[in-house]
């Protein structure tokens, strides 16, 4: 059974909060793969706007399909995988596109900063000259012009020695080093629209708090519009501005920082806020789990995709997803059983 | 790169049974691959014909028929030659000493690197040191003068050919084999038998050497195919099977020398090589993908 | 870096030591010599003749005279060809071998490259198939099949190219090059292909995508040098097929170069040309592999020569 999908009406009235309008604005979003044993959803009919200068949060865990819906924006998805939907950056349709028009935008007005520092360098280039060809190619600077842009930006994420450095191969700097050359690599044009798919999970826990801060910082500068996709609730909780919560390729509930993180509504962001270790309540004494695993054919089933695993579990759950609501603050749920106008005083 | 792009499928889904030996299941995989199959079914007709075709036809010249046209409903289907020998017949009695040479040669050659592989393997220290020292110089040299070397030395006769082929194509698989040897070493089941009283040469020979099977077996068919085509090169040069016994090889070399007048000489042999090669690549192929995933 | 090539240098001179003993040694124990199928030699000459090429010597002292000469590039004389050295003789046919060579390794490397990145770029497509049905009859069907019939079609049947021969026209090359190259080709398309594919996938070449830079330059810039890599390791192996493949070649084509010496040679047992020969191809293969460290250390820049 498919759910009533948000309409866009709704939407720009949720958002009425925001006067400008949104920079960037997905509608209907459903990704899917085509596998050996058929066709998998990854993302189903997920819709959002984005607005300059903010940072909105993409959480959920594995699987949850929130590393896709980055990847079908940037039109980088897997040769088995499509992308359905609207996007629109700055007023033009992005979905759908070739990768030739694509790159017009893709490394200048909208960039990307990756997972793994590791292996998303090229090891056998430069440093240098990595950087240096994304100004040569969008704005037509030479070599030089772009050298000297190039290591500025390197000093501003903080890089030691960023004149000598930068002529140095990627497994020559250390992980942390690297997610700063690849932040300063998607920062380079100075984009508006910036998207990082956990761009701490693979650096040591000291080095995360320093990066997260200086990408909060940079993205305020450049007043970009951000979304960050993490599994990781403290990056969710240092950084963003709005939350996402994702589970089987569908948006459950989305608030701003604090309706998420103190009033939350969705039995799975519940479970998922119980299930994160806070300093600051120390209440509970052991860290709870949600019981039972992801369903494994997202969104192919009718039903809330949540529903095998939740305690509020009720009949109409596993026949109908639950329409995604909205308040007039911009809040939405999608859940049969917990009601969205019950706010807190 | 996605948490969906790749999903493991059960075993159920790859059509293998639980319960299956990895053997079993790498034979499983093997049986998948149409490709190699088939080329299994050429090889099987094409060494069944050329070991028992000779036996059932005549094989002595026929001076009434020397270079007899190609007529495939005559007592010649592929002609004479210009002494009268069957161009079929000659082929397929070359393609027995090929053939042989090269499975007999290939059991050999494996017997033989996966005895000194382990060993080496097993016991370790200097004596894998020197073992491996003296497999590497003779790797660095390029194996057809060698084996031109040790043939022409040991007398140009076909057995010194034989020596010479295996002698020389036994190396890369010991090398495998004691990589293999290697990482078994220190594995409990070996520790057990040391424990249960078991001599070194019986443990090299009853658990290293067997637990090599797969990765050797691989191997085993790119060996017939690398005897095959070195002996058929020689014998091209006129330093490997010596008249009057013939190969694909020297046929072949006859065939290249009357181009102008007769085509067939070189064709008919030279066809068969081909085909038998290509087999063996697909079945290479296949026997890789099937046992030794991680390959390619 | 310098101290690396020296190291590696060293380095293969036991290989190369143990190489002349076992051609030396392999070739005299053998039973027989050049002279004793000759029947017409009396005892008296065939005494003076074993004399003159220091075969009446004790067997280490052939050895150490042997290496003695090799260490001053001397082979000795050839036997058969009497009036000539097995130095002369390589310096005769080098050429023209190295000629024949190194067009069919750069022929092979240009055509195997260039299928490679077309096969895996257009994966799954008739190209690809293509590419590997090419590849295919290169690994299957030797160059001793191979170029009698090309010999037989493009020289007697459409009469387009010379059948055999070396002349000064570009035209006596064609055949025995394509030809040569062959094998390679098959090698160096299927480890291109394989290595693309994989480079293809990998973290960074769809960073090269997200900075919109293009198709073009990603696959050149981005992709090319890190798949390129394999294809540099088997330029060792590569000299070996080559050469290897060119005593047959230069057969087959009447090419004046250093295989056909090497083939009568190892037919009449003439042993200092066959282990000059042998010395002399056991080094370029060496040496091709030291290169190829060298140049795989250049483009791998986690490489270090320590």
């Amino acid at each position: 059974m498919p759910s009533t999908p948000m309409s866009g009406d709704v939407l720009s009235e949720a958002r009425a909060t925001n006067a400008a309008a949104p920079i960037l604005s997905v509608r209907d979003l459903s990704v899917r793969f085509k596998l050996p044993q058929g066709a998998v959803t990854a993302v189903d009919r997920v819709s959002f706007d984005l607005h300059r200068g903010e940072v909105v949060g993409i959480v959920g865990e594995s699987g949850s399909g929130k590393s896709q819906i980055l990847l079908s924006l940037m039109g980088l998805l897997a040769s088995n995988g499509s992308a359905t939907g609207s996007a629109r950056f700055e007023n033009t349709e992005i979905l759908g596109r070739t990768a030739k028009e694509l790159d017009g935008i893709r490394g200048s007005a909208m960039s990307m900063i990756f997972q793994d520092p590791m292996t998303s360098l090229n090891p056998y280039m430069r440093v240098s000259d990595q950087l240096t060809e994304v100004l040569m190619v969008h704005q037509g600077k030479s070599q030089r012009e772009a050298l000297g842009i190039a290591i500025d930006l390197l000093d501003r994420v903080r890089i030691p020695e960023a004149r000598r450095r930068i002529g140095l191969y990627p497994h020559e700097f250390s992980g942390g080093m690297r997610q700063r050359v690849m932040i300063a690599m998607a920062l380079l044009c100075r984009p508006s629209l910036l998207f990082a798919d956990e761009p701490t999970t693979a650096l040591d826990v000291t080095v995360q708090a320093q990066i997260l801060e200086l990408l909060g910082e940079l993205a305020r500068d450049l007043d970009a519009a951000v979304a960050i996709v993490t599994h990781d609730l403290g990056v969710i909780a240092r950084l963003c501005d709005r939350v996402i919560v994702l589970y089987g390729g569908r948006i459950m509930e989305q608030g701003t920082l604090d309706e998420i993180f103190y009033d939350p509504r969705h039995p799975y962001t519940k479970g998922l806020l119980a299930s994160t270790p806070r300093l600051d309540e120390r209440t509970h004494g052991e860290l709870l789990t949600i019981p039972g695993q992801p369903r494994a054919a997202m969104g192919d089933l009718p039903g809330c995709p949540f529903s095998p695993r939740c305690a509020l579990r009720t009949a109409p759950c596993d026949s109908a997803m639950p329409p995604l609501v909205a308040d007039a603050g911009g809040r939405r749920l999608a859940c049969h059983n917990s009601p969205l106008e019950d706010r807190r005083p | 790169m996605s948490e969906l792009a790749i999903q493991p499928g059960t075993s159920e889904e790859h059509g293998v049974q639980p319960g299956l030996s990895p053997f079993r299941a790498s034979l499983h995989r093997f049986r998948k691959n149409r490709l190699a199959v088939l080329s299994c079914w050429v090889l099987a007709i094409i060494v069944l014909a050329c070991f028992i075709g000779p036996l059932l036809l005549p094989t002595e010249a026929d001076w009434d028929n020397t270079s007899a046209p190609i007529d495939l409903f005559s007592a010649h289907p592929f002609g004479t030659d210009d002494l009268g020998r069957d161009h079929l017949i000659r082929s397929l009695e070359g393609g027995r000493v090929s053939l042989g040479l090269g499975f007999f040669g290939a059991i050999v050659s494996v017997l033989i690197s996966v005895v000194y592989g382990a060993t080496a393997g097993y016991l370790g220290g200097w004596v894998d040191n020197w073992m491996m020292r003296a497999v590497d110089i003779l790797l660095s040299v390029p194996f057809m003068f060698l084996v031109i070397l040790i043939n022409v030395g040991l007398g140009k006769s076909n057995t010194s050919l034989f020596v010479a082929v295996v002698i020389t194509l036994w190396l890369t698989p010991a090398v495998i084999a004691r990589g293999q040897a290697v990482s078994l070493r220190s594995r409990e089941f070996i520790e057990a038998a040391k424990a249960g009283g078991m001599t070194p040469w019986q443990i090299i020979l009853q658990h290293i050497a067997p637990n090599s099977v797969n990765v050797i077996i691989v191997y085993s068919s790119l060996l017939v195919l690398e005897i095959i085509l070195t002996e058929s090169f020689l014998s091209f040069l006129g330093i490997g099977v010596q008249a009057p016994a013939a190969s694909w090889g020297t046929l072949v070399n006859d065939g290249a020398g009357r181009i102008e007048s007769d085509l067939r000489l070189l064709l008919l042999p030279g066809s068969m090589l081909a085909a038998v090669l290509f087999c063996l690549n697909y079945i290479t192929d296949g026997l890789r993908d099937a046992f030794d995933p991680n390959e390619r | 870096m310098f101290q690396y090539v020296v190291r590696r240098t060293l380095g293969s001179i036991p290989t190369l030591f143990v190489l002349a003993a076992i051609t030396f040694f392999m070739m005299r124990v053998a039973p027989g010599d050049p002279f004793s199928g000759n029947r017409r030699l009396t005892p008296e000459v065939l005494a003076n003749l074993r004399r003159a090429f220091n075969l009446d010597l004790p067997l280490w002292e052939q050895f150490w005279r042997y290496i003695w000469g090799v260490l001053h590039f001397d082979f000795g004389p050839s036997i058969k060809n009497r009036d000539y050295s097995v130095s002369e003789l390589i310096g005769i046919g080098f050429p023209t071998s190295l000629e024949v060579g190194m067009w069919a390794m750069l022929v092979a490397a240009i055509i195997g490259i260039a299928l490679g990145i077309a096969g895996a770029l257009r994966r799954n497509t008739s190209v690809d198939y293509s590419v590997g049905a090419i590849a295919m009859v290169g690994l299957a069907i030797p160059i001793f099949v191979i170029g009698p019939v090309a010999q037989s079609y493009f020289g007697l049947h459409l009469r387009w190219l010379p059948i055999s021969g070396w002349g000064d026209s570009w035209t006596y090359r064609i055949l025995p090059v394509l030809t040569l190259a062959l094998p390679n080709i098959a090698y160096i398309s299927r480890l291109m292909r394989g290595s693309m594919i994989e480079i293809m996938r990998t973290n960074y070449v769809r960073t090269a995508r997200a900075k919109g830079l293009g198709e073009r330059r990603t696959i050149l810039r981005h992709a090319l040098k890190g798949a390129l890599l394999p294809v540099v390791a088997y330029l060792g192996p590569a000299t070996a097929i080559t050469i290897t493949g060119s005593i047959v070649v230069e057969q087959i084509f009447s090419i004046p170069g250093i295989g056909r010496y090497f083939v009568d040679a190892a037919i009449n047992r003439d042993y200092p040309l066959v282990m000059g020969v042998t010395l002399f191809y056991g080094s370029i293969v060496i040496f091709a592999n030291l290169l190829t460290d060298i140049v795989r250390g250049l483009l791998d820049p986690k490489v270090s020569y320590e």
